[in-house]
């Protein structure tokens, strides 16, 4: 069973088409979606959540469509949204547990250790920089281990070394079984930990490729290849 | 759900908070003696009947307040953002949302009961006891109805069958949106229909009254086993219908608009240390909490309505709406300051005389509504001398209602716990003394 299946998606709002006839299937491992700002990639990534309803087409997690169960689908997911929300009077300690019971599982502990929060874990979230914030949303994520990790551009704003520290513990996730599904518009996140990546440019997927067969430095030239290539071919880029 | 810490108040702080509503309500009192009980002043034969109209006149202010409650916790609540991508079982959600509306506005019964002791004091100790009731009945209504009204339209949103009804009545907003729009009205209408036939316990024979005093919680029982259902069917969705009215919103915005800001033709002449402080607070104020503001304008045509009868008490009753409403009203300024984002304070730190004195000409302009538009009703049915008086009383509340706030909002997130009660002091004492001397 696939872990992440997008059928035929699209998203309109009124004449605007976000997305447009998505069709991808992820198996598992590290996947990072990059695009253009307005490419499409955070409305995928809402729709998966169940944030937002596909207009057409239907998408499964773990083989649950998320409209027809969302929570089920939710049980699924792990998910950091591009503007996470938090509980601004509790601490992170204490959001974690509310957020293992609500999942029935789930080490709190770990959860901060991995994202480094340990010492600040018994502060309120509402004094939180955003890079603390975006690492309690994190750690709030992994922290039952789910079938389907979802993190929309959720390694912005952590410094280096978190952020370096982050990147080893989603691989380690992802050799325990998890899938990742990662959103930036930074090319060089993805060449570091992805295994594969696909490309969005104006709601379609415009190439999905391994990053072991791209090469080094390669991947940018490749995305601002295809960019060039599907503005010939008739999209407006703005 | 999060618990606040900062709930764990001193006892004084809680005494404090606790003690002003309690002050205000009974200086609020002898205003609700002389504007809605008056009858108790003529035969008593005449009294059931009357009372009954007054019990369903605080019943319709319960329901419609606890309709907007239910709606804040059910839909467009803190904790969707939060819960949303969790596996949480929305049943669950709606019964504890609908418990923290409960607890946080079980104060409306009592505070009622209060305003309608001089009932009691005048020898109608049953009817009080009914009325009380009555307007518990009401309080259960506007949790389970409106609850179960607001869970209905994310389901009417999406239903195809309902587009040309939603087409047809949603103006220029999305759809969906007006499914919304209209809901606390239907909730409004639902619980106060009930609430109607129940009012004929005030007339009806003791076992009977009882029986009809006892159908709102039975309807209310009835309703809230079915709320886990519908909260089940809904809550999930309304994320997502939620998303797509605000990104349908976002779209039908026009390009303009942010450039263009209410009243800024008004302080065109101030001196520039203030003028953009009161540019910056028109501005805020406009985009954050424009229903407050436009509710000067409702508040002036409320205002209008009352003046506009040939009835000598015509600006008497123009004088209480419009006191009422600037003190109302002038709570904007408080909230403005409760809710100024971060970064402004950083940007433009809010020091000295000119940020308080553009922030009270912004104030000022807002409030103008409330009273001119009732000075001018007053001026064109009962001559420019009652005109004048509503006109210059209205502008030292208006004055008053500034300064208070102003205070208020040094006081952040406690200024409106301040504010209400000593603003509904000074509302009642000023709506009184226009009763109390007749015409102003």
């Amino acid at each position: 069973m696939s872990a992440i299946v997008f059928e035929g998606v699209t998203k309109s709002y009124g004449h605007v088409r976000a997305v447009r006839g998505i069709d991808l299937r992820i198996d598992g491992g590290f996947v990072g979606l990059i695009g253009h700002n307005g490419a499409g990639k955070s409305t995928c990534l809402k729709m998966l959540m169940g944030l937002l309803r596909p207009t057409e087409g239907r998408i499964l997690v773990a083989g649950i469509d998320v409209v027809a169960d969302p929570e089920g689908a939710r049980n699924a997911i792990g998910a950091v949204p591009e503007e996470p929300a938090l509980y601004e009077y509790l601490s992170a300690r204490e959001f974690l547990r509310f957020v293992a019971e609500v999942r029935g599982r789930g080490d709190v502990e770990a959860a901060l250790a991995l994202t480094g929060l340990g010492a600040d874990a018994d502060r309120l979230i509402r004094e939180y920089s955003q890079g603390m914030r975006r690492k309690t949303a994190l750690a709030a994520a992994v922290l039952a281990e789910p079938q389907v990790l979802v993190l929309d551009e959720a390694l912005n704003g952590l410094d280096p070394p978190s952020a370096a520290s982050v990147k080893q513990a989603l691989r380690d996730i992802v050799d325990r079984g998890t899938t990742v599904l990662l959103s930036t518009h930074v090319v060089e996140t993805v060449q570091a930990v992805a295994d594969r990546v696909v490309m969005l440019a104006h709601g379609e997927i415009v190439a999905d490729e391994q990053v072991a067969d791209i090469g080094d430095a390669g991947l940018e030239r490749l995305f601002l290849e295809k960019l060039e290539q599907h503005r010939d071919e008739g999209r407006p880029t703005g | 759900m999060q618990q606040h810490r900062n709930a764990r108040t001193p006892l004084l702080v809680r005494m404090r908070d606790l003690g002003l509503p309690l002050v205000a309500l009974l200086l609020l009192v002898p205003l609700v003696r002389a504007l809605f009980l008056g009858v108790l002043d003529q035969s008593s034969e005449l009294w059931p009947g009357v009372l009954a109209q007054v019990a369903l006149r605080f019943a319709f202010l319960v329901v419609g307040w606890l309709s907007l409650d239910t709606y804040t916790a059910l839909i467009r609540g803190e904790d969707r953002a939060v819960l949303a991508i969790l596996p949480v079982d929305p049943g669950h959600v709606v019964v504890a949302a609908l418990s923290r509306v409960a607890r946080r506005r079980w104060a409306l019964v009592p505070a009622s009961g209060l305003l309608l002791l001089p009932v009691a004091l005048a020898g109608a100790w049953v009817v009080w006891v009914q009325m009380v009731v009555f307007v518990a009945g009401a309080w259960a209504l506007g949790i389970t109805v409106s609850a179960a009204v607001h869970l209905g339209a994310v389901q009417l949103a999406e239903d195809p069958r309902a587009e040309p009804f939603l087409d047809l009545v949603r103006g220029n907003n999305p759809r969906a949106q007006a499914a919304f729009l209209y809901a606390p009205g239907a909730a409004l209408l639902l619980g106060g229909g009930l609430l109607a036939q129940v009012s004929h316990a005030f007339t009806a024979p003791p076992v009977a009254a009882a029986a009809w005093l006892a159908v709102p919680f039975v309807a209310s029982a009835a309703v809230a086993w079915w709320l886990p259902r519908m909260g089940r069917a809904s809550w999930f969705r309304a994320t997502a219908v939620l998303a797509e009215i605000d990104a349908r919103y976002a779209a039908l915005t026009d390009p303009d608009e942010g450039q263009r800001v209410y009243l800024e033709w008004a302080i065109r002449g101030l001196p520039a240390a203030v003028h953009r402080y009161a540019l910056d607070d028109l501005r805020h104020g406009w985009r954050g909490r424009r229903t407050g503001i436009t509710g000067a304008w409702l508040v002036g045509l409320a205002g209008v309505a009352a003046a506009w009868t040939a009835d000598p008490s015509g600006p008497t009753r123009a004088w209480v709406v419009a006191m009422a409403g600037v003190w109302l009203c002038a709570s904007n300024g408080v909230l403005l300051a409760a809710d100024e984002p971060p970064f402004l304070r950083v940007w433009l730190p809010r020091r000295g005389g000119a940020a308080q004195a553009g922030r009270a000409v912004a104030l000022f302009l807002w409030l103008q509504p409330c009273v001119v538009l009732p000075a001018a009703a007053v001026a064109l049915r009962h001559g420019a001398p009652a005109a004048g008086a509503v006109l210059a009383g209205g502008q030292v509340a208006v004055l008053g209602a500034t300064a208070l706030a102003l205070l208020c909002g040094r006081l952040a997130d406690r200024g409106v716990a301040v504010y209400g009660p000593v603003a509904a002091v000074f509302a009642a004492a000023i709506g009184l003394s226009g009763t109390m001397w007749g015409s102003p």
